[in-house]
């Protein structure tokens, strides 16, 4: 009798390359530890009323920005008179 | 006849390998395509160079880092060459992988080192992998930089190492170091152009030349 191996598909061999995920398909952030870091952009006068905030509260840029986000998830915000909240 | 001149790890003479193969192949007047899958572009950027000279035959010569696209190109461009010559690797790639499903030989360099030699492990389990989808597939393993010489232990141990690895056949034509294959490769130039001419690696690159094709 005569052996049969099934044969895989060549598609699915090229796209198991670690470098085949297109661009849309790879994740937007990068891990760091329990978090993740993404790439913000921001205009510089709000990046100046944020880092003034975070001296006054004594916090760093980054825990006014996630305390803002945060706070703007739970109360919801304004876009344009839609109003979304999570 | 598509041959690829592959690793997944880099540093190994993948590209000047690849290079000299094609122009040898074109010296003699085969209709030679290379094809540069690695995301570096050091063989588009050596045939570049060598096209900017004026230096003749000319090669053709395109880059497809992305394994789908150098898949449907080749499949598409295969009946127009007589020698596709497909550099890839330096890591597990689309390309690479593409490659292997397309090649006649898979054309492993390695050097007479433990690192080279540990890696050779990693190419032939893809190399498994790619016979798993096709049929035919030839791998050669052939010792790039080996130590000048002919009773370098060094390399002597390398090639034995080859027989652990059953995915190769080793190739007893190695290219041994020597400047006259990087001076050439800068300039876009097989050893077989170089000026000053080295005899020994003229005799070495047509050696390995003639057990390929």
């Amino acid at each position: 009798m005569s052996i049969v191996r099934p044969k895989k598909n060549a598609e699915a061999f090229i796209s198991g390359a670690p470098d085949s995920a297109t661009p849309s398909e790879r994740p937007k952030f990068v891990k760091k530890g329990k978090k993740v870091q993404i790439t913000l952009t921001i205009a510089l006068p709000l990046l100046e009323r944020v880092d003034d905030l975070a001296g006054r509260l004594s916090l760093s840029r980054a825990a006014v920005i996630n305390l803002a986000i945060h706070q703007g998830m739970e109360r919801g915000i304004n876009v344009d008179g839609k109003y979304g909240v999570m | 006849m598509i041959i690829t001149v592959g690793n997944t790890k880099g540093g190994v003479g993948k590209t000047t390998i690849a290079v000299n193969i094609a122009i040898a192949r074109a010296i003699i007047g085969k209709d030679v395509w290379l094809i540069d899958g690695d995301r570096q572009h050091t063989a588009q950027t050596a045939i570049s160079i060598r096209s900017e000279s004026g230096v003749e035959p000319g090669i053709s010569c395109a880059s497809y880092p992305d394994g789908n696209t150098l898949r449907a190109q080749v499949k598409q461009q295969v009946g127009k060459f007589d020698d596709i010559i497909i550099d890839a690797g330096g890591r597990d790639s689309t390309a690479l992988r593409a490659a292997l499903v397309l090649s006649d030989i898979i054309l492993v360099p390695f050097q007479p080192r433990s690192y080279d030699v540990w890696a050779l492990e990693d190419i032939a389990s893809l190399i498994d992998e790619a016979r798993s989808v096709r049929d035919g597939l030839k791998a050669y393993a052939v010792l790039n930089c080996a130590d000048p010489g002919t009773k370098s232990t060094d390399n002597e141990e390398a090639a034995a190492a080859v027989a652990d690895v059953p995915q190769f056949e080793y190739l007893p034509t190695p290219l041994r170091r020597r400047k006259a294959y990087s001076n050439a490769a800068g300039q876009g130039l097989s050893v077989l152009e170089y000026k000053p001419r080295d005899n020994k690696a003229n005799d070495e690159l047509k050696a390995l030349i003639s057990i390929l094709f």
